[in-house]
């Protein structure tokens, strides 16, 4: 029993360590895009229509990497409340993508870019009232969140200032 | 005042979609989210484009074509599949803070490759960022 229970321990920490790794490395390509976008932006095209040219382009390029998962998945049949969840994923981020560019249409970048930053906080929110029976939000996991938003809040201040 | 209400609205995209991403990998991959929510995004802001900028689809260059597709591999592939995955192994409330934290990492690269200079609100929103990652990432006792 001590041996399955180690092993378990074991792996949620190797699932865990992995989650933190991978986190990471996406926080760093979402870091990496501003300079992307820049480039674009100053010299190709306005936001609104790189934006939908790198969802088109997108569709091909997650398509051809992931055929395999995606045709499993939906041969596996989803159940509708999944293709709910798929579309409000889907509309959720677009949403998000869509009006960030039309308020830094209208406002200063700093402002905007203060604001977006509260973002996890949200996402926090919602999952203290929707993943209730999925996750547990510690004390700790608050205090870290808070600590980034602020920094990501000053960090914006600092780059146009 | 209007571009406010526009970023609090996106402020709500962004921060659902992590929870509705968790709710949809109840039953997919995450690499099935990631087409999926690629898939939307692609109707809704090419029908925008449609409709509002035309005229500019005409004037792309081969070169801008490019870009777009090194953007798309960016921020599809490595950004939001890597976070959806980070999702589905950490939790929405664990995964989401530290993606968050992309500002830290653009700063970096702005000061490094972009010629960028540093300034006393950067140096203090890195630091704070740092601390939050610490406190998220540090180890919890599990019984």
């Amino acid at each position: 029993m001590n041996t399955i229970n180690r092993y378990i321990r074991e792996w949620q920490r190797r699932r865990e360590i992995r989650g933190y790794l991978i986190a990471i490395a996406s926080a760093f390509a979402y870091g990496a895009l501003t300079l992307i976008a820049k480039q674009i932006v100053t010299n190709h095209a306005p936001p609104i229509v790189s934006s939908a040219f790198s969802f088109l382009i997108g569709i091909f390029l997650v398509s051809i990497i992931f055929n395999r998962h995606i045709l499993e998945d939906v041969g596996n049949n989803i159940p509708v409340r999944g293709w709910v969840f798929l579309l409000l994923t889907g509309l959720a981020s677009t949403w998000g993508v869509t009006f960030w560019i039309l308020g830094v249409s209208e406002a200063p970048v700093v402002v905007v870019g203060s604001l977006v930053g509260v973002y996890p906080l949200v996402s926090i929110g919602l999952t203290h009232f929707f993943l209730k029976r999925m996750e547990v939000i510690t004390l700790r996991t608050l205090m870290g969140t808070l600590l980034v938003v602020l920094g990501v809040i000053l960090v914006t201040v600092g780059r146009h200032a | 005042m209007l571009g406010i209400g526009f970023t609090l609205i996106s402020v709500i995209g962004f921060g659902s979609a992590a929870v509705f991403a968790k709710l949809a990998m109840k039953y997919v991959h995450s690499s099935t989210t990631t087409f999926f929510s690629v898939l939307v995004g692609a109707f809704v802001s090419f029908a925008i484009v449609l409709v509002f900028q035309f005229d500019t689809i005409l004037t792309l260059t081969a070169v801008a074509f490019a870009w777009f597709t090194f953007s798309a591999f960016v921020t599809f592939i490595l950004g939001r599949y890597l976070n959806y995955t980070s999702v589905d192994l950490l939790g929405v409330s664990k995964a989401t803070p530290i993606v968050a934290s992309s500002p830290f990492f653009a700063a970096i690269l702005a000061i490094t490759i972009g010629g960028e200079s540093i300034n006393m609100p950067l140096a203090l929103g890195t630091l704070s960022i740092v601390a939050g990652l610490v406190v998220i990432l540090s180890k919890h006792e599990h019984n």
